[in-house]
C-alpha cells in the first residue's frame, strides 16, 4: 500500500519536473535575445516562403504568446521540432537516426563506470588511509579533472596514432560501405565493438571518478555504523562485512546520485561523439552549433532533457523497490 | 546592541579573522595532499602573472617560424599552424583560463548563496519554489545546456562567464539553503529577534558571516568544473579567438587537424587538468576541515 502511495507520488512530482524543464526550454528559445521566427525558421536557407509561413504556422509562432506555449507543448509531444537548417529533414527523424548510437556507446560506459567505481570506492573506504586509498583518491582525482575531449584525444593519440590499436573514428571499418550486416553477422558486430573500444574506455575513466569519490564516502559513513562493529567483534570475515554488511547499505544512497549523474553522461557524451566522429545525439548537438541550426539544436536538448527526467523517476522507482522503509 | 558593549570587551574583527585562519592553516598544513594542491595553484598563479615576462613571443607574433614546426631548442614545443611559438601561447593563456575559472566559480557561488539564503531562511512558499526551480537545474544536461545558451548569446569570455554561473549554481544553493535551516533554529537568531533585529538583520548580519567558510569551500569546488565548462566551450568554437584559452588552443589545434602532434595536443590539456585537480585538491582538504564528521576520522 505504502509502496503504490509513494510510486503514484513520484510519477506526480517527476511529471511536474517535466513540465517545468519544458516550461524552461520553451523560455529559452522563446524568449531569448533573437525572435524565434528567425532561430527556428527564418535561419533556414532551404524553404520557400510559403513553406516557411506554412511552419511559422505549425509551430504556432504567429500567435500570442500563451497560445505559443500551447503549441509548444503539442509539438513536444508528438516530436514535431521543425526542419533542420543544414540537412533539411524533420529534426525528429535526425533524432531517432543518433539516439541509438548514442545510446549503445553510453549504456556498456555507465556499467562500466559504475562498477568500477563503487568496487574501488568500497576497497579505498575499507582500507582508508592506506597506499592503495590515496594513490586511487589521487587518480580517480585527476581522471574528475580532467576535460573528456583532451582525454578523448589522449586516446587517439596513444593507442589510434602511435600504437595503432584501434580506430579513431566512426562505427565502421570501410569494407561495410560495401557490404551488408546480413552477410557477415559476427565480423559486423565484431566491428563496431572494436570500433567502441575507445570511446567507450574514454567514457568510463571520465565517469568513474565521480561514482569512485561518492562511493568512498558513503562508505566510511556507513562503515562507522555500530552494525560493523558488531560484525567485526563477532568475527565476521573482511569481505563479507563490506560486501553484505557496508556496500549493501551504502547502494541506496548511490541509486539516488547515479540518477543525478545522469545529466552529467550527457555531457560527456556530447564531446566524446564529437571527438571519436561517432554518429549520435552528441555530434548533432555539435554539429548544429557549427552552423546555427537551432531547430535540431531545440530538438536534441528537448529529447535529452525528456530523457533525463524519466530515468530519474526510474532511478526512484528502483529505490523504493530496495529500499524496504518504503515497501513495508 | 553591539555598540553598547563597552570598548574594552570588544574584539575587533579582524583579530578574531585572523585567529580563524591561523587555526585553520594548523590543520590545513597536515592534509599533504591539499598542500600539494596549493603548491600547483601558486606555480600556475605566478606564470598566469608574469606570463609576458616568461613568454619569449607575443600572441600576434605570426609566422616567426614555418607552421606546425616540432619542437625545437628555439620554439620548446614548435609552432601552430600560424608559425606562433606554441610555448609562449600556452603561458598567455593561463590568464584567460584561471580567470574565467576562478570569476565564473565566483558569480556561481554569489547565485547559489543568494538562493540558499532566502530560501532556507524564509521557507514556505519561496522555498518551496525557488527548490523546485534548483531541482531543475540540477537536473538538466549541463553541457547541452550550456551550449544552448552559448549558441543564443553568441561566442565571447564574457559570455561563457555567464552562462556557466547562469547553469552551475544549484549546488551551492542546495548546501547553503540546508546550512541556513540548521542555523536559523539557533538560539543566537532567537536572541537578535527578541532584542527586534529585522529580518534582513538577521540574515546578512547572523546568518551570512555563519555560512562565510561553507561559502568559500564552495568557490574553491566550483572551480575545477568552471574550468573544465571553460575549456569545453571553446573547444566547440565559443571562445574568443584573440584572446587565447587552453580550451581555445585545443580547438585550435583539432580545427587545424594537429590531432597527431603531441607537442599541441599534450600541454594545454595536461594545465587544465593539473589547475582543476589542485582546486580539486584544495575543496577536498577544506571540506575535510570544515566538516567535523569527517575530521574525527
Amino acid at each position: 500500500m505504502a509502496l503504490r502511495d509513494f510510486l503514484i507520488r513520484r510519477l506526480i512530482t517527476g511529471f511536474i519536473t517535466l513540465m517545468f524543464v519544458l516550461v524552461l526550454n520553451f523560455f529559452i528559445f522563446w524568449l531569448m535575445p533573437g525572435d524565434p521566427v528567425m532561430l527556428l525558421v527564418a535561419g533556414n536557407p532551404w524553404l520557400k516562403e510559403e513553406r516557411k509561413n506554412a511552419l511559422i504556422h505549425e509551430l504556432g509562432l504567429d500567435r500570442p504568446l500563451h497560445e505559443q506555449l500551447l503549441m509548444y507543448f503539442k509539438n513536444v509531444f508528438t516530436m514535431n521540432f521543425g526542419i533542420s537548417f543544414v540537412h533539411n529533414r524533420p529534426v525528429s527523424e535526425l533524432i531517432f537516426e543518433a539516439l541509438p548510437y548514442t545510446l549503445v556507446l553510453l549504456v556498456p560506459a555507465v556499467i562500466g563506470a559504475i562498477w568500477l567505481g563503487m568496487k574501488l570506492g568500497a576497497i579505498s573506504a575499507w582500507e582508508y588511509g592506506s597506499k592503495f586509498d590515496v594513490s586511487t583518491l589521487v587518480i580517480a582525482l585527476v581522471f574528475y579533472s580532467m576535460p573528456v575531449f583532451w582525454l578523448g584525444m589522449f586516446m587517439i593519440l596513444v593507442f589510434g596514432y602511435w600504437l595503432k590499436w584501434f580506430p579513431v573514428a566512426g562505427v565502421l571499418s570501410e569494407k561495410w560501405l560495401s557490404m551488408e550486416p546480413w552477410q557477415d553477422p559476427i565480423g559486423f558486430v565484431l566491428d563496431v565493438i572494436w570500433h567502441m573500444v575507445l570511446p567507450v574506455v574514454t567514457l568510463i575513466l571520465y565517469l568513474f571518478g565521480g561514482y569512485y569519490l561518492i562511493m568512498r564516502n558513503t562508505m566510511l559513513d556507513t562503515l562507522m555504523e555500530d552494525y560493523i562493529i558488531t560484525a567485526k567483534a563477532k568475527g565476521c570475515p573482511d569481505d563479507v562485512i563490506i560486501y553484505k554488511h557496508a556496500r549493501r547499505n551504502a547502494m541506496l544512497p548511490m541509486i539516488t546520485i547515479i540518477a543525478l549523474a545522469i545529466a552529467g553522461i550527457f555531457s560527456g557524451a556530447v564531446l566524446t561523439e564529437t571527438i571519436f566522429s561517432w554518429p549520435g545525439m552528441g555530434r548533432l548537438i555539435f554539429e548544429a552549433t557549427l552552423h546555427q541550426d537551432f531547430p535540431v539544436l531545440w530538438g536534441t536538448f528537448t529529447v535529452m532533457a525528456i530523457l533525463v527526467v524519466i530515468a530519474n523517476i526510474i532511478a526512484d522507482i528502483i529505490y523504493a523497490f530496495l529500499d524496504p522503509r518504503i515497501r513495508y | 546592541m553591539a555598540g553598547k558593549t563597552p570598548k574594552k570587551y570588544r574584539i575587533s574583527r579582524w583579530v578574531l579573522l585572523k585567529r580563524r585562519i591561523s587555526g585553520f592553516w594548523v590543520i590545513y598544513k597536515k592534509n599533504k595532499l591539499g598542500l600539494l594542491g596549493l603548491g600547483i595553484l601558486i606555480f600556475f598563479a605566478l606564470i598566469a602573472i608574469f606570463a609576458d615576462i616568461i613568454a619569449p613571443y607575443s600572441y600576434t607574433d605570426y609566422y616567426v617560424g614555418g607552421a606546425l614546426e616540432p619542437p625545437s631548442s628555439r620554439f620548446i614545443l614548435g609552432t601552430d599552424e600560424l608559425g606562433r611559438d606554441l610555448f609562449s601561447i600556452l603561458i598567455l593563456s593561463s590568464r584567460i583560463s584561471l580567470l574565467v575559472g576562478i570569476v565564473a566559480a565566483l558569480f556561481t557561488v554569489v547565485i547559489g548563496t543568494l538562493i540558499g539564503l532566502v530560501s532556507g531562511y524564509f521557507g514556505g512558499k519561496v522555498d518551496e519554489a525557488l527548490m523546485r526551480i534548483t531541482d531543475v537545474f540540477l537536473m538538466l544536461p549541463g553541457l547541452p545546456l550550456l551550449i544552448v545558451f552559448a549558441a543564443i548569446l553568441g561566442p565571447g569570455v564574457e559570455n561563457i562567464i555567464l552562462v556557466i554561473s547562469i547553469i552551475s549554481w544549484p549546488g551551492t544553493a542546495r548546501a547553503i539553503r540546508s546550512q541556513v535551516l540548521s542555523l536559523k533554529e539557533r538560539p543566537f537568531v532567537e536572541a537578535a529577534r527578541a532584542a527586534g533585529a529585522s529580518e534582513l538583520y538577521i540574515l546578512f548580519k547572523h546568518i551570512l558571516p555563519n555560512v562565510a567558510p561553507l561559502i568559500f569551500a564552495y568557490v574553491v569546488l566550483n572551480v575545477p568544473s568552471a574550468i573544465i565548462a571553460e575549456a569545453s566551450l571553446s573547444f566547440l568554437g565559443f571562445g574568443d579567438p584573440t584572446r587565447p584559452s587552453w580550451g581555445v588552443m585545443l580547438q585550435f589545434a583539432w580545427d587545424a587537424g594537429a590531432i597527431y602532434q603531441w607537442n599541441y595536443i599534450i600541454p594545454p590539456g595536461l594545465c587544465i587538468t593539473l589547475v582543476a585537480f589542485a582546486f580539486a585538491l584544495i575543496g577536498y582538504a577544506m571540506d575535510e576541515i570544515l566538516n567535523p564528521r569527517l575530521r574525527a576520522r
